[in-house]
């Protein structure tokens, strides 16, 4: 069971040797067909780097402490709070991968804000073509933004959290502070996210900020679904 | 309630929360599975034999729950907001900040993966599981989750290397040498 019907080698043999899930004689087999096949050298090289990739991205997620509801549940169990598995109503959209890539890549707001009260420092302009990720906050609002999102980052402890109201807009929202990040440079940075309503429409983003030389932050956000 | 279990079952639980994660593509979505779960586990304790691998037991009612959810019709659909810029301004983004961006694509295009991939995926790639404990706790022959698993693991290169071209041509100008290969 070397090549599949169409005559192509096995995919999945192959992920199995890359896996080391193979015997010692299957192996020697599928290590030979590499050797004299570049193209399935690359495919292999492929399988083994996405396994790299994937794993370092789910083992660097900051998902922030367990919910209370979850830890009363499992401290005793009697009297936790009991909430249903219900999704959040999410928009039809079919993801194309390609364009998500794109997308992805492509996808992040860079601010510097100042300490205390959210001054802005450098704030990019309409005409830079830049918009903040999740259009969510807008204008004015943004002040009330940056105020909370200031204070929630000095604040600073893992689970801080900052409610903010821009009453004439009515754009309103809750920064959190999910912890710190572990950086190879030293800079203090720290993962929040930011949840932001007005009127029916509401949006999340999780965001990084790393604190720069003059003591403000530099952001980056990634929207996350609304 | 057997101390023992409930104390594994706490330790279980950052693991737990990132498998439900992966699979949701949310971490509120996965931390309700997550509860769900716990739930489950404990009204069912008198289920689980001592001497047996708890992990796989928990993971197995996860992705049992998670997959019961999406056959009841309520199939997630991830809401990608491509709506967002593709500048930078000033250009000095650090790398390490460059580096939580690629690994949060590389989330992203997980969380997109056919449902039966991604389970796979995160039990084999992500949590550890042999090939025989993950076909074990997703109740399909080995075969599958190889043929799965190559599947997934083709697709997240694929993407891989397609943001890696074009990457060159979203970056932005004035930020100076940027280093090849940490993708």
């Amino acid at each position: 069971m070397v090549t599949n019907s169409n005559g192509d080698f096995d995919d999945a043999l192959l992920v199995a040797y890359v896996d080391g899930e193979l015997d010692a004689m299957r192996a020697a087999t599928v290590a030979a067909r590499i050797a004299a096949d570049s193209n399935l050298q690359a495919k292999a090289d492929m399988m083994r780097r996405s396994a790299i990739h994937v794993r370092e991205a789910f083992s660097d997620v900051a998902l922030g402490p367990a919910p209370a509801r979850l830890a009363a549940l499992l401290a005793g169990g009697e009297g936790a709070n009991v909430v249903p598995l219900q999704r959040r109503a999410r928009q039809g959209w079919r993801p194309d991968l390609r364009r998500l890539a794109l997308s992805a890549a492509a996808c992040f707001v860079f601010l510097l804000i100042g300490v205390g009260g959210g001054q802005l420092l450098n704030r990019p302009g309409e005409d830079d073509g830049l918009r903040l990720a999740g259009a969510s906050v807008g204008g004015a609002a943004e002040a009330a933004y940056f105020g909370a999102l200031s204070r929630a980052l000095e604040e600073g402890a893992a689970g801080a959290r900052v409610e903010y109201r821009h009453e004439a807009s009515g754009a309103e929202g809750t920064v959190i502070v999910l912890g710190e990040v572990a950086t190879a440079t030293l800079r203090l940075c720290r993962e929040f996210r930011h949840e932001a309503r007005q009127g029916t429409d509401a949006s999340v983003e999780t965001g990084l900020a790393c604190r720069s030389a003059d003591g403000g932050w530099q952001l980056l956000t990634l929207p996350v679904g609304r | 309630m057997n101390e023992a279990f409930q104390r594994d079952l706490v330790a279980l639980v950052p693991r737990l929360r990132r498998f439900a994660y992966g699979l949701t593509g949310s971490v509120d979505d996965g931390d309700d599975l997550v509860q769900h779960a716990c739930e489950r586990a404990l009204s069912r304790s008198h289920q689980w034999q001592p001497g047996t691998k708890l992990d796989s037991w928990m993971y197995r009612i996860v992705q049992n729950l998670w997959f019961d959810h999406c056959r009841a019709g309520r199939h997630r659909e991830m809401a990608v907001d491509d709506n967002v810029l593709a500048a930078v301004p000033g250009g000095d983004l650090s790398a390490e900040v460059e580096n939580r961006l690629a690994l949060a694509a590389v989330r992203r295009i997980v969380a997109n993966l056919p449902e039966d991939q991604r389970s796979v995926l995160m039990l084999v790639t992500v949590e550890g599981a042999s090939y025989k404990e993950a076909a074990k706790i997703l109740d399909v022959p080995i075969g599958t989750v190889m043929s799965r698993l190559a599947r997934a693991r083709l697709a997240v290169g694929r993407v891989l290397n397609e943001e890696k071209d074009s990457s060159r041509v979203t970056s932005v100008a004035g930020s100076g040498p940027r280093g090849e290969g940490s993708w």
